[in-house]
């Protein structure tokens, strides 16, 4: 081993970057040991007893910095030397490099044909950024919520008759050409094409569709006021009709929670003159037959999936709508496990479609479900109460979200709801999402697993088991890793199920046993 | 220019200085400014500039950032780095005239209008039953655990309590393990009431570890902030709170940081951050839910700042409680 | 420089896209490392407004 110190004086960086620092130095190639830190006397004198002879020797002061390294050789010691010389130095632009632009007008004199603004500034900001830029030609996607619906309407209006595309505002997941647009996962080219004002239900039908072996053409998102009265559907009716001049596009999905009536008209009159099959899933909102007429209704995200890879006239390989007889066993014997006070479900997640989901589905199997982002609104309860019998929490809504990141980014609401839940002693079984790809953490089962550990323990010390349940949504395509994600998971005794519907009923099962058996044996919701 | 009462965030044209209007002034940091004059730029970085003015620090930081004695909030937009925002860099010329500090040739800072950030030391609500202080103390210490960050001294939370999940003291990092023997000496010190021997203990945790404040003396700020708080809302243990106060002040210069030398001191007169102040108020007379809320508000302090702080209100809590940590044990393990 | 289309010519579903980003530059990020054209810009609000950014970053995680 080799060690060497280096004092730069009065060189000040902010704790965030000193620990980037010693973290970037420690990973270096033959480094076994590496400390930035001040070079107070204590440091010095720690740092001298634990091998680092140098350290004492020279008169810094306690505003200069040290790093210390130790290598395995000479040569490790020599390059990691030079990296550390190269990241201390002060941040240089090398000549010649333009200054990044401060507008919309200066981003456009260095791509003037581009054809598509991503725009996530404030809400009260985004309709003038959005204007200028439909009156420059460009197609939108608008990430911004806490848009007036008048100004979502003005902007509409105004692209429809450019025949630009704006996708949002709050819309948080698009795949264009086959590039994603703020959150989503990567999927194989095919030819189903999908619009969507929900994003997470965006992201779980076309997961699926990738898993059965079929792939999109486009994925257009209207943002979640689209399909309200004011709106009427303008992006989602945009949608529909370019996918129907879209030559990739064979079959068309239309998802999002139930629309306000009139738009709801306006969106079928069109879809049902559409020369292409068109799958419907208004998530439980129920359409009646006379505006259906050969457009086919699907009341599940999975459902859809599996609907439209029919409808491509290619048998699905994976999507099915029933449980294996093995699963049901399996969460039969988890409900025969529980103590008696143990009777209710609890789900917790993190996106609000699939909440919404989950609760229509447990409506038809367990009757009462409180949520604070319920169906119906005698069902309502605030976010921050214990759950009360059957609870499903969407951890996305304002109340969480303030002064935080989304849960899909920012696990520590729900990670402690997760224990919360543990130690009441009424909690039969919790119903967790997962989302992977673009926009989501890094690693959501190096954070779900600890605390899925913890909570089963806290579970068992009071005797009593905790049965977990999870659907992951993602592909083999993203960067995360969709096999260690879900292999993480599975040995951390989380029971792993292909969608948000299956995963509802399945714990629906577990909480209350032969009860809901025969409503889920067989039968697609 | 002007500064109306509408928020301004920051007006500039490239023929003239930009102005900034501050949103909060910390007591010390107004007194500075009160006296007018010339200073410097000590440091700048993204997310705070820190300034040397009438020999102390003060500092700018954004907005969103806490308030905090030495801090003069500022309204920029989120996300600009403070200090390619300002164009400010190391050594360079500050002056305070009236209500306007300058920033070299470019930038004014206005704080006429911002409102003076002077926490009570005196808490609103009365100091809990020591047993629901202790339960609030374990509920701190395991959310500390939980999410803090641990390259610094946080690792020692999981050691301080005898049913503590089994960390072999060989695992700690260099500057935890030196740290270990240091606090248990610390320990005995507080309880000797000694001033020399308080002396001698506090010396050797001032400027270990990892950090632009090293970790030792942001667990130090902690422990001290705790002792004066929980003297002045108890009326007890007075004479070691005084003590350990005054020793921290008069130990703290050359041995580590201006920056950190200025926390320390603030520390002993029983000042800190908001989310501190508010931490200790929730920890001594707050609800169960205000702690794990306030404690990972701290967590999210700097790197290990903020677990570090926590680390010495756990310890400085436990000490004025007199009650034992269990790190003597465990070194003898 | 202003481009009209209509609604029978070319659509950015037949285009390769290219962006302009504003607003939380980790978009741009993934634009880039999926081989897509993008700008940056580095938006700054005109004047006020501050919260509501801190809130749409927090939200992110940024």
């Amino acid at each position: 081993m080799i060690t060497r110190v280096i004092v730069k004086k009065a060189t000040y960086r902010d704790s965030i970057s000193l620990m980037k620092i010693s973290n970037s130095i420690s990973n270096l190639p033959g480094i076994t040991q590496a400390a930035v830190v001040m070079a107070t006397e204590l440091n010095r004198r720690v740092l001298s007893e634990a091998g680092f002879a140098d350290a004492a020797i020279g008169r810094a002061a306690s505003d200069d910095m040290i790093v210390a390294l130790e290598a395995k050789d000479a040569a490790s010691l020599d390059a990691a030397l030079t990296e550390t010389e190269r990241l201390l130095s002060p941040d240089e632009k090398p000549a010649g490099e333009k200054a990044p632009p401060t507008s919309l007008e200066e981003a456009l004199e260095q791509v003037p044909d581009a054809n598509l603004l991503v725009v996530s500034v404030p809400g009260q900001f985004a309709k003038r950024e959005a204007m200028k830029a439909l009156g420059r030609g460009l197609n939108i996607f608008l990430f911004s919520s806490n848009v007036p619906r008048e100004e979502e309407l003005e902007l509409k209006k105004v692209a429809k008759e450019k025949g630009l595309l704006l996708m949002g505002p709050d819309c948080g997941t698009s795949i264009i050409n086959h590039k994603v647009l703020g959150f989503g996962n990567t999927i194989r080219e095919g030819m189903i094409g999908l619009v969507s004002a929900s994003g997470t239900g965006l992201q779980e039908v076309t997961t699926l569709i990738h898993k059965a072996g079929l792939g999109i053409s486009q994925a257009i998102g209207t943002g979640g006021g689209d399909l309200s009265e004011e709106v009427g559907g303008i992006t989602m009716i945009q949608g529909i009709e370019l996918l129907e001049a879209d030559k990739q596009t064979k079959v068309i999905v239309l998802i999002s929670k139930p629309p306000a009536p009139g738009t709801m008209e306006k969106v079928l009159e069109v879809a049902r003159r559409c020369k292409k099959p068109i799958v419907v899933n208004f998530l439980g909102g129920d359409v009646s037959p006379r505006m259906l007429g050969k457009l086919r209704p699907a009341n599940t995200l999975e459902d859809a999936a599996r609907v439209a890879c029919e409808l491509a006239g290619v048998k699905p390989r994976l999507v099915a709508s029933t449980i294996p007889r093995e699963t049901i066993s399996v969460a039969l014997a988890e409900h025969k496990k529980l103590a008696r006070s143990q009777r209710y479900l609890r789900g917790l997640f993190s996106g609000g479609t699939l909440c919404y989901e989950s609760e229509s589905v447990l409506q038809r199997l367990l009757g009462e479900v409180y949520s604070n982002a319920p169906i119906k609104p005698e069902y309502k309860v605030s976010g921050d109460a214990p759950s009360k019998m059957h609870t499903c929490i969407d951890m996305g809504a304002e109340e969480f979200v303030e002064g935080r990141a989304h849960p899909m980014i920012d696990f520590s609401l729900r990670n402690m709801r997760i224990l919360q839940e543990a130690r009441d002693p009424e909690t039969a079984v919790i119903l967790i999402d997962v989302e992977l790809g673009y926009g989501s953490n890094a690693d959501p089962a190096g954070q779900l697993v600890p605390v899925i550990r913890k909570a089963k323990g806290l579970a068992e010390e009071a005797g009593r088991h905790l049965p977990i349940v999870a659907s992951v949504i993602g592909t083999e395509g993203d960067f995360q890793g969709l096999a260690s994600q879900e292999k993480a998971l599975s040995e951390a005794g989380v029971l792993i199920m292909p969608s948000n519907a299956q995963a509802t009923r399945v714990s629906a099962l577990i909480a209350s046993g032969e009860k809901v058996e025969a409503a889920i044996s067989g039968r697609s919701d | 220019m002007n500064s109306d009462s509408e928020s301004t965030c920051t007006v500039s044209n490239q023929y003239g200085p930009s102005i900034i209007e501050a949103s909060s002034v910390g007591s010390i940091a107004y007194s500075r400014l009160e006296e007018g004059g010339k200073g410097a730029i000590h440091s700048a970085f993204d997310g705070a500039i820190n300034i040397l003015l009438n020999g102390g620090l003060v500092s700018l930081v954004p907005e969103a950032a806490e308030r905090g004695p030495l801090n003069i909030t500022l309204r920029l937009p989120i996300g600009s780095p403070m200090a390619s925002s300002l164009e400010a860099r190391t050594g360079e010329k500050v002056k305070v005239q009236g209500l306007t500090l300058e920033l070299g040739n470019h930038h004014r800072i206005l704080f006429g209008s911002a409102g003076i950030y002077s926490p009570k030391r005196k808490f609103t609500l009365p100091m809990l039953q020591e047993n629901e202080i202790a339960g609030n103390l374990e509920v701190m210490r395991k959310t500390a655990l939980l999410f803090g960050n641990m390259s610094g001294l946080g690792e020692l939370l999981a050691l301080v309590r005898p049913r503590a999940a089994r960390a072999k003291t060989g695992d700690l990092n260099i500057f935890a393990s030196a740290a270990i023997s240091r606090i248990i000496r610390l320990e005995q010190a507080f309880r000797s009431e000694e001033k020399n021997v308080m002396a001698d203990a506090v010396s050797e945790l001032i400027g270990l570890g990892p950090g632009l404040t090293p970790s030792s003396d942001d667990m130090l700020a902690g422990l001290v902030l705790l002792c004066v708080l929980y003297a002045k809302n108890r009326g007890r243990m007075q004479r070691n709170s005084q003590l350990i106060a005054q020793v921290t002040t008069r130990e703290a210069p050359g041995r580590t940081t201006i920056l950190s030398e200025e926390y320390l001191r603030q520390a002993a007169s029983g000042r800190g951050n908001e989310p501190v102040m508010r931490l200790c108020a929730a920890l001594l007379t707050g609800r169960r839910e205000s702690v794990v809320r306030e404690t990972k508000r701290v967590l999210a302090i700097g790197e290990t700042s903020g677990t570090d702080t926590v680390l010495g209100i756990v310890l400085g809590t436990m000490l004025c409680m007199g009650k034992y940590s269990s790190l003597a044990w465990r070194e003898s393990e | 420089m202003s481009k009209e289309k209509r609604s029978n010519e070319k659509t950015i579903l037949a285009e390769k896209l290219k962006v302009v980003n504003i607003g939380i530059s980790t978009f741009a990020d993934d634009l880039r490392s999926q081989d897509v054209e993008v700008v940056h810009v580095d938006w700054k609000p005109p004047a006020g407004g501050d919260q509501e950014m801190l809130r749409l970053l927090e939200k992110l995680g940024l």
